[in-house]
């Protein structure tokens, strides 16, 4: 069996590659400021870096994920999250299907859903972006947070349909 | 609900179609999950390209700390980095500069260019900062006197008080650069002070002297803020020297020391608003008599 060792720059560089913005970006569900999360997923990168003997290469996400979560748990002092996200700029506009369900200017749709979105329990919170924005497999999510496939989905449907009440109460009171 | 729920997931899942969950929660909040989900599955954060990490910083770091200092490895090697670009930093120190300073008598506070580290200076101290070098990376700052620094995590942020420096990642403490000495309290994290070649880690909770070319360890502190933000200066062993100093400082006076031994220690406290009774209360333990006129105060056994 060919053991790949994180400790190789290639390796290293590959696992960085694979995993630096799912990192950042889990750290920024949680708190919502994105300067803070690059700096806290580097640290945790620069762990690995140090530990690359004692970490393999398979356990290295969820390795990234624990210490980028402890250095949250220790470090932040826990307030209000606001999020704030853009679309993604290489996207085209045929492929923006338009579903008018909530009948909101496309601006505000997206600033509601923000707020919703916002006012999500953490956990539910991070792990519905998580699946959404970083395309991660719900599997995938369940090995780097360390929690089972059953809890993630738990909280992807939970988050949805919150999301969706939340969304349903605000438009009764629209004019 | 249980299986509305498992329907859901399946359907996210992209294991059944629109009609099949349209027949378990109904067409209209199908067309609503679809809103949402269409409209997340666009997003990334705000300014996303901006906050990148550089792999490459990362491999170079390791280097670093392996040839030089393997006994400090459980401290973040930024703190080491932070060494580097300091020496560069200081080249480009000379312009975009702000310098504080606080009145006789006075605390000041500054808020750093990073928008939440912050510095309260003592009574007489000056602090320079350099805008221009806290955009290509590091936080440096340059100290004459006495400050408490409170240190946001984020790039390397190191103090330079012409005696030393001290590096840190994101932190609460104190330096006192007084004559050739210098002294470090950290009230919280930890920080590494350098003079001459001289290093010495000061975690939360511990405070070091350098004096005489060596660092010796002090009496750990148990409040988290320094004595002089509440109206006292309190000292525990310190050299006279630095004593001195302060009272210098804060009074705006010159003491005149004549022959008295300044190798002496002083442990205890005094207030910041009357300077008799401060002078009363260091030099009588040590058997010194004191005479003030005008702004000097001159010692004699």
């Amino acid at each position: 069996m060919n053991l790949r060792s994180v400790c190789e720059e290639q390796t290293f560089q590959e696992v960085h590659r694979t995993h630096e913005t799912p990192l950042r970006n889990f750290l920024f569900y949680k708190f919502g400021d994105l300067e803070k999360a690059r700096d806290f997923a580097q640290d945790a990168f620069i762990k690995l870096w140090h530990n690359c003997s004692k970490v393999t290469f398979e356990k290295a996400k969820s390795y990234l994920f624990t210490v980028a979560n402890r250095l949250f748990l220790d470090d932040y002092d826990h307030q209000k999250v606001v999020l704030k996200f853009q679309h993604r700029q290489n996207l085209s506009e045929s492929q923006m299907e338009h579903n008018p369900e909530y009948m909101y200017q496309e601006e505000e749709f997206k600033e509601r859903l923000e707020e919703a979105v916002s006012n999500l329990p953490e956990k539910q919170r991070v792990v519905f972006l998580m699946s959404r924005i970083d395309k991660m497999k719900n599997q995938e999510i369940a090995d780097a947070l360390d929690l089972s496939i059953k809890t993630i989905e738990k909280h992807i449907t939970t988050s949805l349909k919150t999301l969706k009440e939340n969304l349903d109460e605000i438009s009764q009171y629209k004019i | 609900m249980a299986s509305q729920d498992e329907h859901i997931i399946k359907w996210l899942n992209g294991e059944i179609t629109d009609d099949e969950l349209k027949q378990v929660v109904g067409e209209s909040d199908v067309a609503k999950y679809k809103q949402i989900t269409q409209e997340v599955d666009q997003w990334e954060p705000e300014n996303s390209d901006q906050f990148r990490i550089n792999v490459q910083d990362i491999l170079q770091e390791k280097k670093t700390i392996t040839r030089s200092i393997d006994w400090w490895k459980p401290v973040s090697i930024a703190a080491s980095i932070a060494l580097v670009l300091t020496v560069s930093v200081w080249l480009m120190f000379f312009n975009d500069t702000t310098t504080y300073y606080a009145e006789v008598g006075e605390t000041k506070e500054v808020i750093l260019p990073d928008g939440k580290s912050k510095v309260t200076l003592s009574s007489g101290s000056e602090l320079i900062v350099n805008r221009s070098a806290w955009k290509k990376g590091g936080r440096p700052v340059k100290l004459k006197g006495k400050g408490l620094f409170e240190v946001e995590p984020g790039d390397p942020f190191s103090v330079d008080a012409e005696v030393g420096n001290v590096t840190v990642l994101g932190t609460t403490f104190t330096v006192d650069a007084f004559d050739t000495s210098m002294e470090v309290i950290c009230f919280e994290g930890k920080v590494k002070a350098t003079v001459s070649a001289n290093d010495v880690i000061v975690n939360g909770g511990e405070s070091y002297l350098f004096h005489e070319d060596k660092w010796e360890e002090m009496v750990p502190v148990k409040t988290d803020k320094p004595s002089w933000l509440q109206g006292e200066l309190s000292f525990t062993n310190a050299p006279l020297k630095q004593v001195i100093q302060s009272l210098e400082k804060e009074f705006d006076i010159t003491i005149q020391t004549g022959k008295v031994d300044l190798k002496r220690r002083f442990t205890g406290t005094f207030p910041k608003n009357n300077l008799n009774a401060a002078l009363k209360i260091v030099f009588d333990p040590l058997g010194i008599s004191f005479e003030i006129k005008d702004k000097t105060v001159t010692l004699s056994k």
